[in-house]
């Protein structure tokens, strides 16, 4: 038994919920040694610490939040807490007696209560008299005694250990009302905590958010579903993929893409392919299974540890690598670790998190999606002659005031003539998302000079809501820099005697005709463009946040 | 659900106040955990008959000595235990006192928490589990460090 394990069977026990096998594990064990009857009383100790430690603060918040310190019940309440303080810190010693102004003749010792016309705190105060052994708070009836009586303080070791003995009894004669033949079923290993657009393959059956998965295979089809591993572990699975839960703290991907983030207090979480073996070391990473086998593992934050493996059979001669933040590497279909790494690329396949997949724009034609951010877009730095990149530059950004003449409204805008005209309004206070369009074919300062050869592509952008401006004129992209950009990201700006100020001036939907377009779709989440430059293209669409 | 710390704390007092008033039947010269363990018995079972259970399943006399021994002895140390619970608590990730809260402050079961978190009751057990392993090696740890000094 790992020591996990035998930590959650003393805890199950202890917090009530154990099975008949539970017990009767545990009890094997606590008659193996006396040692580990200690280990079983420290833990025993550390959950009546806890619960007095945490009731105490508790009542505390509830009393600085709700009542005030002015308030008497207040008052009472504090010299109830202080008191309770003083016991824990005077070890050995007999209870603490509290004042009550309302005490009455009453001979009897008895739990103090603040008020009989407040049952809450009734309920609460009563609650932390009796919350566990060994608190211990008494009234008397005698101004000068507070001390508590005789017989109770000559009991205390008694009763303090009679206390123990009953909470134990207690624990054990229900265990048998639990006895449960399901509990001998597989337990689940994952739930389903979000899915997107989630399409599971026919074998899987339709699996719900909420849903519990047993030990097994499953596929997507398409779209995304996040995981909550028992160990605490996210992983999002990107269809089309097969993947099969073997543990609490492992999965085997078969085929397609999963990115997993595992923080504090989560345990390592272990990623087998056909080819490989990925060991989380405290991160966020990503695995893609394409259909040969071969396995890439790239890291976001952290490391881990990527090691080359067949069907899960090691003979201890394979290659590993440690992987550190920003880096990727490979193991072929072969099984074989190649022997580099590489920086994870700024277009990389994984989605980390079920937002940003929920949050991915759709794309056609002639560009790519950044999930990272570039580290510039100025002109000649991010050349992509091929192909336009959109990249998300800022979400939740709330407009301090006004933005005036820009493309709102559903039409197509050609040349221009038309983008100058748009006339639409996005007013203050109007919250956004803002992605940027980015084009560039600025090799060498020659290109500027000569500036004879065009390029063009075109495409379309579905963006996850509805659009609410597209920005393409120079001077508006220029202004709105300020408000949208990315915080890492170099953007175009050069004075007039620079070489690349007339790149930077015509970054936009140019006042010279050239052949650009962009047309917002009648649904509103479409942006179709077509881009022909001899330099560089830009243009911003701003898209209702969430 | 006598696992439910109120009734248990119902049962504590009985036991309690049993204990008080037939003590001076208690024979001293013989063992004081027997005969207590006896009462703490009577009342669990009497307890449990009220709960409509016939189940009587119980810890065998020799464990629970053994751990009421264990019990009183590092009773002695609770001072240093508590403090050492103090800063170790603090150490924690703001989501590990959290989950501590609610099991403990609003004494919520591990379903009501994942309930809550849209988890499940494994996983929220798991990571109590581990959280409570974090805490008692940093209690070891301090307390080892006290007694070294």
């Amino acid at each position: 038994m790992s020591d996990i394990d035998l930590v959650q069977l003393m805890d199950t026990y202890l917090d009530g919920q154990p099975t008949a096998d539970e017990l009767d594990a545990l009890q094997a064990w606590l008659h193996e040694s006396d040692d580990n009857v200690k280990v079983f009383v420290g833990y025993a100790n550390l959950h009546a610490n806890l619960r007095r430690h945490l009731t105490i603060q508790d009542i505390r918040d509830l009393r600085t939040q709700v009542l005030g310190s002015d308030n008497p019940i207040a008052s009472d309440l504090t010299e109830v807490l202080d008191a309770e303080d003083q016991d824990a810190d005077a070890s050995g010693k007999g209870p603490i007696p509290i004042k009550d102004a309302n005490r009455t003749e009453d001979k009897e010792t008895r739990p103090i209560r603040p008020s009989d016309n407040h049952s809450d705190l009734d309920r609460k105060n009563h609650r932390l008299v009796f919350h566990a052994p060994g608190i211990r708070v008494y009234r008397t009836d005698n101004d000068g005694d507070h001390r508590p009586p005789r017989v109770l303080a000559k009991l205390r070791p008694y009763l303090v250990a009679a206390s123990i003995v009953v909470v134990f009894a207690l624990a054990a004669i229900v265990l048998t009302e639990q006895r449960d033949p399901a509990a001998h079923a597989a337990q689940p290993l994952a739930a389903i905590t979000g899915t997107h657009q989630a399409i599971w393959s026919t074998h899987s059956h339709t699996q719900d958010v909420g849903e519990l998965l047993l030990p097994g295979r499953y596929g997507l089809t398409s779209g995304y579903a996040e995981l909550l591993m028992n160990n605490d572990a996210v992983v999002l699975l990107e269809g089309p993929c097969e993947f099969e839960l073997l543990d609490d703290d492992a999965i085997h991907l078969h085929r397609g893409r999963a990115t997993a983030r595992v923080h504090e207090p989560a345990d390592g979480l272990t990623i087998m392919t056909p080819t490989a073996r990925v060991i989380d070391l405290g991160t966020k990473f990503g695995v893609q299974v394409e259909g040969s086998g071969h396995t890439l593992a790239a890291v976001f934050d952290g490391h881990v540890m990527l090691t080359e493996s067949s069907g899960g059979t090691e003979t201890g001669r394979e290659d590993s690598v440690e992987l550190t933040a920003g880096r990727q590497a490979y193991v072929d279909a072969a099984c074989r670790l190649l022997p580099y790494t590489q920086p994870i690329t700024h277009d990389h396949e994984f989605t980390l998190t079920l937002e940003l997949a929920r949050n991915t724009p759709k794309l056609e034609g002639d560009i790519r999606l950044y999930r990272i951010a570039p580290d510039s877009v100025d002109v000649g730095d991010l050349v992509t002659s091929d192909n336009a990149i959109v990249f998300l530059e800022s979400h939740g950004v709330r407009l301090d005031k006004s933005l005036t003449d820009m493309m709102t409204g559903p039409g197509e805008y050609e040349g221009p003539s038309s983008v100058m005209a748009a006339d639409g309004i996005v007013p203050a206070g109007t919250v956004v998302d803002s992605y940027l369009i980015h084009y560039d074919v600025t090799e060498h300062l020659d290109d500027l000079k000569k500036n004879t050869t065009e390029y063009s592509v075109e495409g379309a952008i579905r963006f996850p809501r509805p659009v609410v401006a597209v920005i393409g004129r120079p001077r508006h992209l220029m202004e709105t820099d300020a408000i949208f950009a990315h915080p890492t990201t170099r953007y175009v700006h050069h004075p007039a005697d620079d070489p690349f100020a007339g790149a930077a001036a015509a970054r936009g939907i140019r006042d010279a005709g050239d052949g650009d377009l962009i047309e917002i779709m009648p649904d509103r989440r479409t942006v179709r463009f077509r881009l022909t430059v001899t330099t560089l293209d830009q243009f911003r669409v701003l898209i209702e946040s969430e | 659900m006598v696992f439910r710390i109120e009734d248990a704390e119902d049962v504590v007092q009985q036991v309690a106040f049993i204990t008080a008033k037939k003590f001076s039947d208690y024979d001293q010269s013989r063992p004081f955990i027997p005969w207590v363990l006896g009462i703490a018995r009577k009342v669990a079972i009497d307890h449990n008959r009220k709960m409509n259970s016939r189940n009587t399943l119980l810890l065998d006399n020799v464990l629970m000595e053994k751990i009421l021994v264990e019990f009183e002895r590092t009773d002695k140390h609770s001072r240093d235990i508590t403090a050492a619970l103090d800063l170790c608590i603090e150490r924690l990730t703001k989501r590990a006192r959290n989950l501590l809260n609610m099991r403990y402050a609003r004494d919520m079961q591990p379903q009501d928490i994942a309930d809550r978190l849209s988890t499940t009751a494994n996983t929220v057990s798991v990571t109590l589990s581990r959280i409570r392993k974090t805490l008692r090696e940093c209690i070891d740890t301090r307390l080892q460090s006290l007694e070294a000094r």
